[in-house]
């Protein structure tokens, strides 16, 4: 017997793929293998531009600041202060079926606005959740071989 | 090109009722919308030779049969996509460079599908390219996008939910003088506060609703125009990107006073914010009001919470600058811009009926999609 996938194109196929639960997980390439290497090793590495110093992330293939396409991986500290985040309420996404943060980290390292992560929150109350609070990296251990960084107050 | 040697106008405007549930084919709705939009300049579908039609879902509709549909039999110049202001630029190009004479803009909406999707593999739950950093943490939705923007916006401006009701609360006054709107009653400051939160800080009226429908409007040279049965509306000018960056949950550090897009709209129609006498900011969330109004200058950076409150400055009827007196998107429904640019041009014409603004409204700017990436254009009156 076969299952027909949900077409995720359409609102309909959407709500099936909420309802199947699976939780979506990270599929490296390329360009992010490092990133999620060091993640498993339960580093926080990120881009750092060898022209103009420019620290970013997400990875891309030429520095967002100066344009330049040498770019070394650079270990950072994982402590940051809280950017911005939302609570969301709608849960639309599978695997997420009761409220969450989703926050924007400026690591302490940033040099622009270039290298903010997104992430949720641990260890913290949602009216706990302050702009410019300072946290930490935690790493999640997903069962697909993944380390997930997530953040948490800082200690 | 930001502005054209041949001048450019908007002579006619149709609409389909939006509703939140289908009631006949994207063809159809884009033929009813095309057709009235053509009745209502006084031209025949065989006089016009260039059409643009946008969609937001893939596969679009068959471009032959609306053309056909309509009776158009002289099509030179088609094209696909570009929401708001921006396609009325790229048909005014088009227009100048000789390509076509006229052309008719058509934007059909449709609930089947949705404007933004996370693209999870279904069978492993893997996410590819950008966006494996954001949806394994649950974010892939423009509501919750716009809501991290939103929040530094608000941290960095003082700005408070009390304030920003205003832009729901008063766009739906507007709504409720215009058939097209999907929403007709009206709601209250406790309406908007006890809402449910979407993605805290966005709630549920800070967000426009998917709809069903198509909107069209029509646009031709000068010559042609002046002979039709409305007073043209021009283009004075537009600017902006078709793109959307993937940063564009980042509130931007740079807090100057205008933006790249704002400087340009005003140097090519020789204007200034202070000539504008209607702004229609777009609305697919009501955050993007407020940071639109400061992005084009038309308020100093971080006042815009203090001007929308109470209402009375935004307010038809009460304010010196109206905004969004179709009700916008929050009240209208989700048609990606083009319901403020056919607003636009039906109250300076003097067409807009009961919504007809009391005071002389010569000009009007017009922004589209979000306030950092999207595009902006000035229309304007003889």
């Amino acid at each position: 017997m076969t299952t027909e996938q949900p077409n995720v194109q359409t609102t309909e196929g959407q709500a099936r793929l909420k309802a199947m639960g699976i939780r979506p997980v990270p599929a490296p390439d390329e360009l992010t293998q490092p990133y999620w290497e060091a993640a498993k090793r339960h580093e926080l590495h990120m881009q750092s531009c060898d022209s103009c110093e420019n620290l970013q992330f997400p990875p891309e293939e030429k520095c967002l600041k100066c344009g330049a396409a040498d770019l070394s991986w650079k270990q950072v500290s994982g402590r940051g202060v809280v950017h911005s985040f939302i609570i969301d309420h709608r849960l639309m996404t599978p695997g997420f079926d009761e409220p969450y943060i989703v926050a924007q980290i400026r690591p302490i390292e940033a040099t622009s606005q270039d290298a903010i992560i997104t992430t949720n929150m641990r260890d913290i109350t949602f009216d706990e959740m302050a702009i410019d609070m300072p946290v930490e990296v935690v790493f999640e251990d997903l069962p697909q071989g993944i380390a997930l960084p997530q953040f948490r107050p800082s200690r | 090109m930001r502005t054209t040697r041949t001048k450019v106008a908007f002579v006619g405007c149709g609409y389909t009722k939006a509703t939140r549930k289908p009631r006949q084919s994207e063809v159809d709705y884009a033929i009813e919308a095309c057709r009235m939009a053509l009745e209502d300049a006084g031209m025949k579908p065989e006089d016009v030779d260039g059409i643009n039609v946008q969609v937001h879902h893939y596969p679009p509709p068959d471009m032959d049969a609306i053309t056909f549909g309509l009776g158009m039999t002289n099509v030179r110049w088609t094209r696909e996509g570009g929401l708001g202001i921006l396609p009325a630029g790229i048909a005014a190009t088009a227009i100048d460079n000789g390509e076509c004479n006229s052309v008719l803009v058509v934007k059909i909406m449709n609930t089947i599908a949705p404007v933004s999707t996370p693209q999870i593999d279904p069978t492993s739950g893997g996410v590819a390219g950008p966006t494996q950093f954001e949806v394994p943490y649950g974010l892939g939705y423009s509501m919750q996008r716009v809501g991290l923007m939103a929040r530094r916006y608000m941290h960095r401006y003082g700005i408070t939910p009390e304030q920003l009701a205003w832009v729901p609360i008063v766009e739906r006054e507007h709504a409720l003088t215009n058939p097209w709107a999907v929403m007709d009653t009206p709601m209250t400051l406790d309406d908007y506060l006890s809402a449910r939160f979407i993605a805290d800080p966005v709630r549920l009226f800070d967000c426009d609703m998917p709809v069903n429908g198509a909107f069209a409007f029509l646009m031709t040279r000068e010559d042609i125009a002046r002979g039709l049965k409305h007073p043209p509306v021009f283009l004075k000018s537009w600017a902006g990107a078709q793109d959307v960056p993937r940063r564009d949950h980042l509130l931007p550090d740079d807090d100057s006073d205008s933006t790249p897009i704002a400087k340009e709209i005003y140097r090519d129609a020789g204007l200034g914010p202070e000539d504008m006498d209607l702004w229609f900011m777009y609305d697919g969330f009501s955050f993007f009001v407020p940071m639109w109004m400061e992005n084009l200058g038309l308020v100093p950076r971080g006042e815009a919470g203090n001007y929308i409150e109470g209402g009375d400055n935004i307010r038809a009827g009460t304010g010196r600058h109206p905004i969004n007196t179709h009700g916008g998107q929050l009240s209208e429904g989700r048609l990606h811009g083009h319901g403020h640019v056919l607003e636009a041009v039906q109250q300076l014409r003097g067409s807009a009926g009961s919504r007809q603004v009391a005071h002389e409204a010569n000009t009007a700017v017009i922004s589209s999609v979000f306030p950092w990436t999207g595009a902006a254009g000035i229309l304007a009156i003889d």
